[in-house]
């Protein structure tokens, strides 16, 4: 579903992501953790190019984004096609970014409206499903500033999700939470990992991670340094900076 | 306080053309130069120099300049070179270039306070820039837009006065004809001066209620 090669990225002087190779299998649900800084964002950012690599390739479901083959050469792909597969993939913000001008159904509807052209009435009943499959079917006409953090999450996680995208990607989706907070959203995400999406998540909640990630991938200073299963990462760490980093988080 | 007062009945209905006229100007710059200000701030920020450059070139110029000059250059300057513009045209065309650049950082300041997550969140979509600008970025930006524009309204409205040097016939100009042929001026521009009054406060209390009307949701 996801395919990294060799992705190199640098701001300036700072070489943030330093020959990554990641392949998440359909279905798969795939945790990163790793200290601030350490390249997480940047990672997903690449995997759906908000942020453009430097070098190396990212195929999604088999095909290269933001490059395109023209007589055995790679060239930058066109805009369109870029847009195209961004939208099949879902993206959730730590800081929601939901448009604060439009409802919460607004919100859902926002992308299979103007991205996939698709009819309002036929968007709306999909958008209600899936505010409802988040369990915010009673707000839908509620604009964003009169919802709470992880009311205003799990609309995101709706928006992205009425985009039917073939995986999710979520960057610290509940870090900026109230603690009494964070269990909504991570039980809405339980449920989307048991339905069979294919899920990159930068989190540090231990839980989540042991009770449905695949596998778990820890991050220093832009490299992937260890990966492993939820219970090998946690359990018995074999870096040291992995048991470093996870001595002070756990 | 009588004199004064009859004064104004027997000369407000000419007074009033000209208030009609200031308020012509300044409606219609403002909407030209609302239309070359988002061009010119979508220019401003653009990743290419080839938009960016005389973008910026245009507002540097126009807000260096006075308007007067402009004005000046346009009406006096112009027919040198074989181009002759009506007093109306010159107004219309230089309140409006001069507005469009005022107008043009107002949409540019209002687009860049808008969190950059938001074009982001769009972009995550699927969204085009296009798309994200008109459905995203704009929409909120317009918001904020308000109580700048309402400056820019009332300022333009002050503005449109200068025009009288160019023989525009306006408010200014037929208080200045008032003047001299009555040879009241005290009478005359406090006149006009109160149908400025008059105008800017009722602009004041729309924009007022304009920006209550489109905050509910923030
Ligand atoms: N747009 C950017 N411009 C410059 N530096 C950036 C940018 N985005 C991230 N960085 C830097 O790249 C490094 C990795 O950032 P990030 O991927 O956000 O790390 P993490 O998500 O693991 O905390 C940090 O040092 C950060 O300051
Ligand atoms: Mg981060």
């Amino acid at each position: 579903m996801i395919l990294v090669e060799n992705l190199n990225k640098s701001f300036g002087k700072l070489h943030v992501l330093k020959d990554i190779n990641l392949h998440v299998k359909p279905g798969e649900v795939v945790v990163i953790i790793g200290p601030s800084g350490s390249g997480k964002s940047t990672l997903l950012r690449c995997i759906n190019y908000l942020e453009k690599p430097d070098s190396g390739n990212v195929y999604i479901d088999g095909e290269m984004i933001g490059k395109r083959e023209v007589n055995g050469k790679l060239v930058d792909d066109s805009l369109k096609n870029i847009n195209r597969l961004r939208s099949q993939i879902g993206m959730v913000f730590q800081k929601f970014n939901l448009f604060p001008h439009m409802t919460a159904l607004g919100n859902v509807i926002e992308g299979p409206i103007t991205v996939k052209k698709m009819p309002k009435e036929q968007a709306i009943e999909k958008g209600r499903y899936f505010l409802k499959k988040v369990g915010l079917a009673d707000k839908e006409d509620s604009y964003p500033s009169q919802l709470s953090g992880g009311q205003q999450q799990r609309v995101a996680i709706a928006r992205a999700l009425a985009m039917e995208p073939k995986l999710m990607l979520f960057d610290e989706p509940t870090s900026a939470l109230d603690p009494e907070l964070v269990g909504e959203v991570l039980s809405v995400m339980l449920d989307l990992a048991k339905e069979g999406m294919t899920m990159v998540v930068v989190t540090h909640e231990m839980g989540f991670a042991r009770e449905v990630a695949d596998r778990v991938i820890f991050m220093n200073e832009g490299r992937i340094i260890e990966e492993g299963t939820p219970e090998q990462i946690f359990l018995n760490p074999q870096n040291e900076r992995t048991k470093a980093f996870l001595s002070k988080i756990l | 306080m009588v004199g004064f007062f009859s004064f104004l009945v027997k000369y407000l209905p000419v007074l009033l053309e000209g208030t009609i006229m200031t308020l012509q100007l300044t409606v219609l710059s403002i909407t030209f130069g609302t239309i070359i200000g988002l061009f010119v701030a979508l220019a401003k920020i653009s990743k290419s120099k080839f938009l960016s450059i005389p973008a910026s070139l245009y507002t540097w110029v126009i807000r260096g300049v006075p308007l007067l000059v402009q004005l000046f250059f346009l009406y006096f300057g112009l027919p040198q070179v074989g181009i002759e513009l009506s007093p109306f045209s010159a107004a219309v065309i230089g309140l409006s270039v001069c507005s469009g650049a005022y107008i043009a950082e107002i949409i540019r300041a209002g687009i860049q306070s808008i969190d950059k997550g938001q074009l982001e969140a769009a972009y995550s979509l699927g969204m085009s820039y296009a798309q994200a600008m008109r459905r995203i970025i704009i929409p909120q930006a317009y918001r904020r837009l308000i109580p700048p524009m309402g400056n820019e309204f009332i300022s333009m409205l002050k503005n449109s006065s200068l025009v009288t040097t160019i023989a525009m016939v306006e408010l200014m100009r037929t208080a200045t004809h008032i003047s001299s042929s009555t040879f009241r001026p005290l009478e005359s521009f406090v006149a006009a001066g109160l149908l400025y009054l008059v105008l800017t406060t009722i602009f004041v209390l729309i924009f007022g209620r304009l920006e209550r009307r489109l905050t509910v949701y923030e």
